[in-house]
């Protein structure tokens, strides 16, 4: 039987670490694993290390966090220790949403470093940004996803930035009429994509840029009046004066708290999971339905 | 839409898109336009269902109500997998595009034998059990395996005697004594050959493939292939995403007149009134007709099932291969098949493609033999594709122009033909150190 192996080598299943997620946040995040489906398990996740000539090491969590960046001026909250065991670790996509110039890059930089970025030209090679919390003794992921530019002209982002997403942040400029109207062509694209306001993936509203004076300012009534139809929670900040850092990083740990009680504790079986995605779908197609009725406001 | 742009891609196929983000990873400044308001071209997926109806039946044409939600709908226009060692996985992790997709993996294979549908072993038990062969025939088969396994074309005692630059792939199968149904299984159901050309070709490239195959199914189960969860265009919008990191500029749904010339050379692309001036153009064969030649035609059908493919033990997705000879015919037919387990179709539906390269004059009647396999079907498209390549290949006009999309079932042509472009547009091979957002940190 010696020469029967070389047709078939061993499945190499088993190599890494299975990921103990519920099935939203399976996708590959590291560059040389790729995220594959061992049916014969039917369809229990597992990361399956792909062999290259020099696999980089995978970079414990304790490093991608910003606390140890040497000019983030801001304490991080809730920062993991590196030497802790974690009952769970959770990765959590969020997505932020809104017209170009908003300041929707210098958000996500403000909640994962810290502070303004020193150059506001367009960012290259910056796929998203992630910070590490614990909060109950449970590590948290949360990676916050950017357009990439690809709002600059509507309908051109890609579908799959708009998949297993765990939550929303709207963005529009308070001194910008136009990017407040535009609101509810960007809850229409998320809708279209299945990312409807139901409590399971959580939708904020940050009107930003409320530090710069405008005579036709966006009034905060007329804000909170829409988030409230949209049910969605709504603050008015600054990413960019300093006197609003601490407001920012507040608005972060709500959402974080939002993510935090969004998901179940225990890990669902394959059944509960199915009956729940179901249950959810329909909830998606009534709900649809009405959003259609209602038409939309602005 | 001033300035001058390095690159202009037209068509947000997945070679344009794979060029797009190469070309942006390298640094070029890169404006990509399409002029449908959606991703993909002629690697879309397209979804909702309403969508595929009125490509083909025209505006208002309406789906069934009991084909569900529209949106749980996304059906390719091009049937491929891909080679889980095959160079496009390869290009997919080494770009990291892996991180916006998912994929699973086929769950089988089949080979058509005199009219009844065969499983393509997958392992040594399925080999052992299988009735595609001989007791015999087995052994030999086996024996050829092994040998394929350790063929090096740089080392001359793994030849075993044979010359990889004189002997045929024929003579490779009458040496291990190889009956003809065993060589027809070889060559189109592993090796994945459309006809028989390679028979009378030296065969260290027949190898290859077949070792190809071999690598891919030894990767992650019970079939070489892999596929993207909601469809192929999930690739063309990965890349594009790639792209637009590294500072692509996007632009859907952008009618596009023609490429500006002057003095032979390419200045930009005229849209509407206005010229975006571009030193480069890369587009599809649609974009540029007057560079490109026919060279042939796809038909393919798209067919909406309620049911799995008859005797292939309710595989949730798999190919089926009909060798050419079974059906006499000069090109293979393929069949692909997919389902929810892929996110393509609502709980309950299959989507099936059957497609070959045309060679009558009535390309409806040649996939006949594949779709008398797949039972009712409940709708049926049919789609015949022009095979267009380019005759300029962009040294002074410096538009390059990539190859249609080829009767294959998988994506190595495909990837041969993007890396040639980007040779071709940039006199250099690509480099992959040039991709730094893998690492997670900021460049500021």
């Amino acid at each position: 039987m010696s020469e029967h192996h070389v047709n078939i080598p061993a499945p190499q299943f088993s190599t890494y670490a299975t990921v103990i997620d519920p099935p939203k946040q399976v996708t590959a995040t590291h560059p040389d694993e790729m995220v594959i489906y061992n049916i014969m398990n039917s369809s229990t996740p597992v990361r399956v290390p792909y062999p290259t000539s020099a696999p980089p090491a995978i970079p414990p969590p304790a490093l991608i966090t910003r606390t140890s960046e040497p000019s983030a001026p801001k304490k991080m909250a809730l920062a993991p220790s590196s030497n802790r065991n974690y009952k769970q670790k959770r990765t959590f996509k969020v997505i932020i949403v809104g017209n170009a110039a908003v300041g929707k890059t210098c958000l996500s930089f403000r909640f994962c470093c810290g502070r303004f970025p020193e150059h506001t030209e367009a960012t290259i090679g910056v796929d998203f940004r992630e910070r590490s919390c614990v909060i109950e003794n449970e590590l948290l992921r949360v990676q916050l996803w950017d357009t990439a530019g690809q709002e600059r002209y509507r309908q051109s982002i890609v579908a799959h930035y708009y998949r297993n997403v765990n939550a929303v942040v709207f963005v529009y400029d308070v001194t910008c009429r136009e990017s407040f109207n535009d609101l509810s062509l960007w809850i229409k694209e998320c809708e279209k994509h299945g990312l409807v306001g139901d409590s399971e993936v959580p939708r904020i509203l940050i009107g930003n840029k409320c530090d710069v004076e405008c005579a036709t300012k966006v009034s905060t009534d007329e804000a909170q009046m829409f988030a409230d139809r949209n049910n969605m929670a709504l603050f008015e900040t600054s990413v960019k004066a300093a006197s609003e850092a601490d407001h920012v990083e507040s608005i972060f740990l709500t959402l974080l708290h939002k993510l935090q009680q969004s998901k179940p504790m225990h890990v669902q079986s394959q059944d509960e999971r199915q009956q729940k995605e179901q249950e959810r779908l329909i909830l998606k197609a009534n709900q649809t339905e009405n959003v259609e009725e209602e038409g939309f406001c602005c | 839409m001033d300035e001058e742009y390095d690159a202009i891609v037209l068509g947000t196929g997945l070679k344009e898109c794979i060029i797009s983000g190469m070309l942006s990873v390298s640094g070029k400044k890169v404006l990509h336009i399409d002029r449908n308001n959606y991703y993909g071209g002629e690697s879309a997926s397209l979804t909702p269902l309403e969508q595929l109806y009125e490509k083909f039946h025209g505006a208002g044409a309406k789906p069934q109500p009991e084909m569900g939600r529209g949106r749980d709908w996304n059906v390719d226009l091009i049937p491929k997998f891909l080679m889980a060692n095959g160079p496009l996985v390869k290009l997919l992790i080494h770009t990291g595009v892996t991180r916006y997709l998912e994929f699973k993996s086929i769950e089988a294979s089949f080979v058509v034998k005199g009219g009844k549908i065969y499983k393509v072993p997958a392992d040594e038990m399925e080999a052992l059990a299988t009735s595609l062969m001989g007791m015999f025939e087995k052994r030999r088969f086996k024996k050829f395996l092994v040998w394929v396994q350790q063929f090096d074309e740089a080392k001359e005692d793994t030849w075993q005697g044979l010359d990889p630059h004189n002997d045929t792939m024929q003579k490779v199968y009458e040496k291990f004594g190889l009956d003809e149904n065993t060589a027809d299984f070889t060559g189109h159901a592993l090796a994945l050959y459309r006809d028989d050309e390679h028979k009378n070709q030296p065969f260290a490239p027949a190898v290859e493939k077949i070792r190809l195959y071999s690598d891919s199914l030894a990767r992650y189960g019970k079939s070489p292939y892999l596929y993207p969860l909601y469809g192929l265009g999930e690739l063309p919008q990965g890349f594009a995403r790639l792209s637009a990191i590294y500072g692509g500029t996007y632009m859907l749904d952008k009618p596009v007149d023609e490429i500006v010339i002057e003095n032979g050379k390419a200045i930009g692309v005229k849209c509407g009134e206005e010229i975006v001036r571009g030193k480069q153009i890369y587009c599809d064969p649609s974009y540029a007709k007057e560079r490109v030649k026919k060279t042939g035609q796809v038909v393919r059908a798209i067919c909406l099932l309620n049911h799995p493919i008859p005797n292939t033990n309710d595989a949730q997705s798999c190919q089926i291969i009909i060798p050419q000879k079974q059906v006499g015919r000069h090109y293979d037919i393929y069949i692909s098949c997919c389902s929810n387990t892929n996110m393509v179709t609502p709980k309950g539906w299959y989507l099936a493609m059957v497609s070959t390269t045309v060679e009558t004059s009535n390309p409806e009647a040649e996939v006949l033999p594949g779709l008398q396999l797949l039972g009712p079907i409940a709708e049926k498209f049919i789609q015949i594709s022009d095979v267009y390549e380019p005759t300029d290949m962009g040294a002074e006009s410096q538009i390059f122009v990539s190859r249609s999309y080829d009767a294959t079932t998988h994506f190595e042509t495909t990837c041969k033909d993007v890396l040639d472009l980007f040779q071709r547009g940039t006199t250099k091979e690509f480099d992959f150190t040039n991709i730094t957002h893998l690492s997670l940190n900021d460049n500021e």
